[in-house]
């Protein structure tokens, strides 16, 4: 029975539910919603120079505030660690084959290296730039930091055949990607993101919901590996 | 006759026997002038034929364990309250549900609504079954099944059957009794629903089973 | 060597919504079917099941249901002079592969096209004369018109379970629907989806302002439908996973859940997957068919012999494979001689994005494929073009199909693209902003085809498609008229702040669009401008059919799918009564 944007059930529905809150709060104490960050890394591919380096920037992409925790609290650093480590980092659903020409601006990626080979040349180039300095990325204040990245993302600095521009356009994606995918893939940590924004997560009915404009839904999100078995759905797929 | 069979047969169900009584924890930090007044419905009744829930649905909403009537402890206050309103418009037929449902005032529902959702629910024992109805059950619950073109029951019932707040009630607890009855009721077009109507419909009778058993005994919380 | 294996009746390529129709219906008649899928079998149980299914990083970011360009990708260029370098990754557009194909991961968008549509050369020159036809462009009439294809649409529309109000049922416009919709025979099998807060919104405003808004028709049920076919869908719990995902409570209409497993029961049929089609094979005189070459995922090839070649692939598939089999002879742009490859189109996609305040919680994540509320008041020649120097238009399209966060985190003008301003941008707008879909129709031109690259191969050696394509100066005009029309509802819905924010040019590949990819195999009169004639079979071949929307001389606003589904019936209408009885040239 789907019923009128008017009807009596709806009303009801608002009058008793305009804001819903699940057994967990929701607001609180940003550090406090996520536990320690450092306890759980992740060592599948970052060496320590590239994990500190991560950390500095990704807070400073997504920073954290007075009320919700950022990138670097949110595991994103893990994140890329195993994307880099995986298919992913490995070039699946990349096409390789040469000769490889550098092309106009609306034919896209055009450089011979996977994900993780441009990572990690990048992240060589950095590292040497700093080195050489006797500095490193993580030790500078804030404001250098964010002048640091602004200039990579400004372009026109070659990280050993890398554009600056296409490095830091790299990292802005997997930074926005390990904030907001599912916690299964190692960062949004305690679907910290989706909370800040008010998305539901995976699991996802909404047939009694659609049609009751303006409720505000505030409930626990759901993520993929909230189900106990989640181990059973690998299972009965032959495992991948 | 057993005491289930005298509970199904009469209109009136027997007081709930103090003998269990079960401590409960609320799940919000102090009880609302709400919730108090539905307390007090849950356990009294109104003047208007409502009679006390307690009497079914047990004052700390286990209901009696015989799954003729269920645990309402912890569901969901909008759905508690959608359900009320069906039974009172007789949207949702239950001949015993009716004249309570109709004895509430609009207020009352939510109130009654907003006690049981405040309260704990306990997970108790369940009677030994077959250890491949349940793992049908689960495999139902959270795979489906290709050839009956059914999907997961997880899929809109949530992780290991918690529910989807504030729509979609939890199973997960639930005595597999109401749950089996519910399914068939949906079956024959007796209760309504867009979205049960084929599932309940393509589902055999031993899934219908196996879903039941697996849900009464899956954990609210989930493992982790 | 390949090794050759015994004969069969037909051979589908691609089994797709094309491969899985035209297969069950000629496998119903005693044929002897085989269909060749490249990619994997998949279907609704275990492959789409939520949550896992509900993976946007696995499947709207990493596009996990499509084609693998490791192994086959294609080459682009805007400009003719210009070399074309392969597209490494796909974004701007997604090709998929497997069992069911696009049907499987697609919205559910369920358009007619319009009358004038098939007509469209005749039409606009009727009305407006040749001169407001920029000199590149090439638009064509088909050589079937709506009324021929009318009940078509009906029988595909049942198939599918399109939910909808019918606006103009015999010619008697109907309150409720598009009251500017080319005429129907019958209402839709379902009635429309629930309406967004976001659709109801517009619905006010575009009213206000004279339009018609009206319930999008879609493909995701809104009740539970049997279809003609015995089976029975689930309504659509609007989870906000629908383009690019497998459906998990079989509401989607897709092949998996509207026909393929009638088709799977007749013995008449056989499945192969991992299937890779190299080729069609041509006797000694070029003109006749005699099967197919295709390898398996052993790396085994097989000559698969047959009387009737059905080509299903997919729009850029399909021209590709002419192109590699020698059907049909090339175009090249410099000489307009050669069809394979001419027409290609696309679709001219904008949007608006509409801010609002913090109070209203638009919960756009509660959506389904292909709801939304719509005007077609600015689409197709729904509108006078007298005095605007263009042709064509858009639909206005308001909801949401989805507000997946990595997708979905709009924010306004002027906000930083990272940092602690960003942040608490996303945090503000996130739930608060409406984006309006403007889809636009692409008007085929000569300097935009499709042909083989010279320079770049597939893992099988074989060359793969290149596109030069870029929009044509008249739908870029078409845009930013109808899309400065769509930014008006929006701040008459009270927005914030509003972006007018047309297509512009050029065409690049990194960004998403859209996958309405048209043209390349187009459908016509006369062999010197088209691929097929009217039935869908080639000029040159007639053993040969194809049927996707590689048939369309140009794209209309709609998104294609409703059309290719009339074309598709239409086809095996004419198979079954007419070549099926007598082999031939149809036309």
């Amino acid at each position: 029975m789907s019923d009128g944007p008017n009807s009596n059930s709806r009303r009801n529905f608002l009058r008793s539910s305009l804001v819903l809150i699940s057994t967990a709060t929701l607001a609180g104490e940003a550090p406090a919603l996520l536990g320690s960050a450092r306890a759980e890394e992740t060592r599948r591919f970052l060496n320590e120079s590239e994990r500190r380096f991560l950390l500095a920037a990704v807070d400073r992409l997504i920073p954290a505030d007075e009320r919700w925790p950022g990138a670097a609290e949110a595991g994103v650093v893990n994140y890329i660690d195993l994307q880099m480590a995986g298919a992913w980092g490995g070039g699946e659903m990349l096409y390789r084959h040469g000769p490889f020409r550098k092309g106009t601006p609306t034919q896209g990626y055009q450089l011979e290296y996977t994900p993780a080979e441009l990572f990690r040349r990048s992240m060589a180039a950095i590292h040497s730039h700093f080195s050489a300095q006797g500095k490193s990325f993580d030790q500078l204040p804030p404001a250098q930091k964010d002048a640091y990245l602004t200039n990579l993302e400004k372009g026109g600095i070659d990280l050993d055949g890398v554009p600056s521009n296409t490095f830091f356009d790299f990292l802005l994606k997997h930074t926005v990607e390990g904030f907001f995918s599912d916690p299964i893939y190692g960062g949004n940590k305690n679907k910290i993101s989706w909370k800040m924004i008010g998305f539901p997560g995976a699991y996802s009915d909404y047939y009694d919901l659609i049609d009751k404009h303006g409720v505000e839904l505030r409930r626990e999100p759901m993520g993929i590996g909230d189900g106990a078995a989640s181990h059973f759905m690998n299972a009965m797929r032959g495992g991948h | 006759m057993t005491r289930n069979h005298i509970l199904r047969n009469t209109a009136l169900a027997l007081p709930f026997a103090g003998a269990l009584l079960v401590s409960f924890s609320t799940a919000q930090s102090a009880a609302t002038d709400s919730t108090q007044l539905g307390a007090q419905i849950v356990a009294q009744g109104t003047a208007n034929g409502a009679i006390a829930c307690a009497r079914c649905h047990g004052f700390d909403g286990q209901a009696d364990g015989s799954g003729a009537f269920p645990k309402l402890a912890g569901q969901f206050p909008q759905y508690l309250a959608k359900q009320l309103r069906a039974y009172a418009s007789g949207t949702r037929q239950n001949a015993l549900m009716e004249p309570i449902a109709k004895g509430l005032k609009d207020a009352e529902i939510d109130s009654v609504a907003q006690y049981y959702a405040s309260l704990h629910p306990s997970t108790l024992p369940s009677r030994p079954v077959a250890a491949q109805l349940v793992a049908r059950g689960e495999q139902l619950a959270k795979l489906g099944d290709l050839n009956l073109r059914v999907q997961a029951c997880e899929s809109c019932h949530g992780p290991n059957g918690q529910g989807e707040p504030p729509a979609v009630p939890y199973l997960a607890g639930q005595y597999s009794h109401y749950i089996n009855f519910q399914i068939q009721m949906f079956r024959q077009g007796i209760r309504k629903s867009q979205q049960m109507q084929d599932p309940a419909h393509s589902l055999r009778e031993p899934d219908i089973v196996a879903v039941a058993a697996y849900f009464e005994r899956a954990s609210r919380n989930g493992a982790k | 060597m390949p090794q050759t294996l015994k004969e069969v009746d037909v051979v589908v390529i691609g089994v797709g919504f094309a491969g899985s129709i035209l297969a069950k219906e000629l496998a119903a008649t005693g044929l002897k079917v085989v269909g060749l899928e490249r990619g994997h079998t998949r279907h609704s149980v275990p492959d789409f099941q939520a949550p896992a299914i509900h993976d946007e990083l696995k499947y709207s970011v990493r596009k996990g249901m499509m084609q693998d360009v490791t192994r086959e990708a294609m080459t682009f260029r805007n400009q003719h002079r210009e070399v074309a370098l392969p597209m490494r990754q796909w974004e701007a557009f997604l090709p998929g592969t497997g069992l069911g194909g696009c049907g499987v991961h697609w919205n559910g968008q369920a358009w007619r096209y319009q009358v004038a549509d098939f007509i469209y050369k005749t039409h606009i020159e009727q009305r407006y004369g040749k001169k407001i036809v920029d000199p590149d462009l090439r638009i064509q009439d088909w050589g079937v018109t709506y009324q021929e294809l009318e009940p078509y649409y009906d029988r595909f529309e049942y198939l599918l379970g399109v939910c909808g109000k019918a606006g103009n049922l015999n010619g008697k416009i109907e309150q409720g629907g598009n009251p500017l919709e080319a005429p129907r025979s019958r209402e839709y099998p379902n009635p429309p989806m629930k309406e967004q807060y976001a659709g109801a919104l517009f619905r006010k405003a575009a009213t206000d302002l004279g339009y018609h808004p009206f319930l999008q028709p879609s493909a995701n049920m809104t009740r539970p439908y049997t279809n003609p076919e015995g089976l029975t869908l689930n309504p659509c719990v609007y989870c906000g996973f629908c383009e690019r995902y497998g459906c998990e409570h079989f509401a989607k209409a897709s092949p998996q859940t509207v026909i393929l497993p009638v088709l799977m029961k007749n013995p008449n049929f056989e499945l192969r997957t991992e299937s890779q089609v190299l080729r069609i094979n041509l006797d000694s005189s070029g003109k006749k068919a005699t099967g197919v070459n295709y390898m398996d995922a052993q790396g085994r090839e097989f000559e698969q012999p047959a009387s009737l070649v059905l080509l299903t692939a997919f729009a850029l598939n399909d021209v590709r494979m002419l192109l590699l089999s020698g059907i049909g002879k090339p175009y090249d742009p410099v000489t307009e001689k050669g069809v394979v490859g001419r027409n290609y189109a696309y679709q001219t996609q904008s949007y608006v994005p509409a801010f609002l305040k913090e109070d209203i919680h638009l919960n756009s994540f509660m959506a389904a494929g292909a709801s939304g509320t719509v005007i077609d008041d600015f689409s197709a020649d729904n509108f006078d073009h007298s005095a605007l120097g263009f042709i064509g238009g858009c639909y206005v399209l308001c909801g949401s199909t989805n507000a997946r966060p990595i997708e979905f985190h709009p924010t306004p003008p002027g906000t930083p693209r990272w940092g602690r301003q960003w942040k608490e941008a996303v945090r503000r707008h996130y739930n608060h902003t409406a984006v309006f879909n403007l889809s636009g129709t692409s008007t085929a031109s000569r300097w935009n085809y499709l042909d083989l690259d010279p320079t770049y191969r597939d893992a099988w050696g074989l060359p793969l498609l290149r596109m030069t394509f870029d929009f044509p100066e008249n739908d870029l005009r078409m845009s930013r008229y109808v899309t400065n029309k769509a930014s008006e509802i929006a701040r008459r819905m009270g927005a914030t702040t509003v972006v007018d924010e047309p297509r512009t040019g050029p065409f690049t590949t990194t960004t998403y669009q859209s996958t309405h990819n048209t043209g390349g195999a187009i459908i016509g009169s006369d062999p010197a401008t088209s691929v097929v004639n009217r039935y869908c079979q080639t000029w040159d071949v007639p053993n040969v059919f194809v049927v996707g929307a590689c048939n369309y001389p140009q794209n209309s606003s709609y998104n294609p799918t409703g059309t290719l589904g009339a074309l598709i019936y239409w086809t095996a209408d004419a198979l079954k009564s007419r070549y099926l009885k007598n082999p031939g040239p149809l036309v």
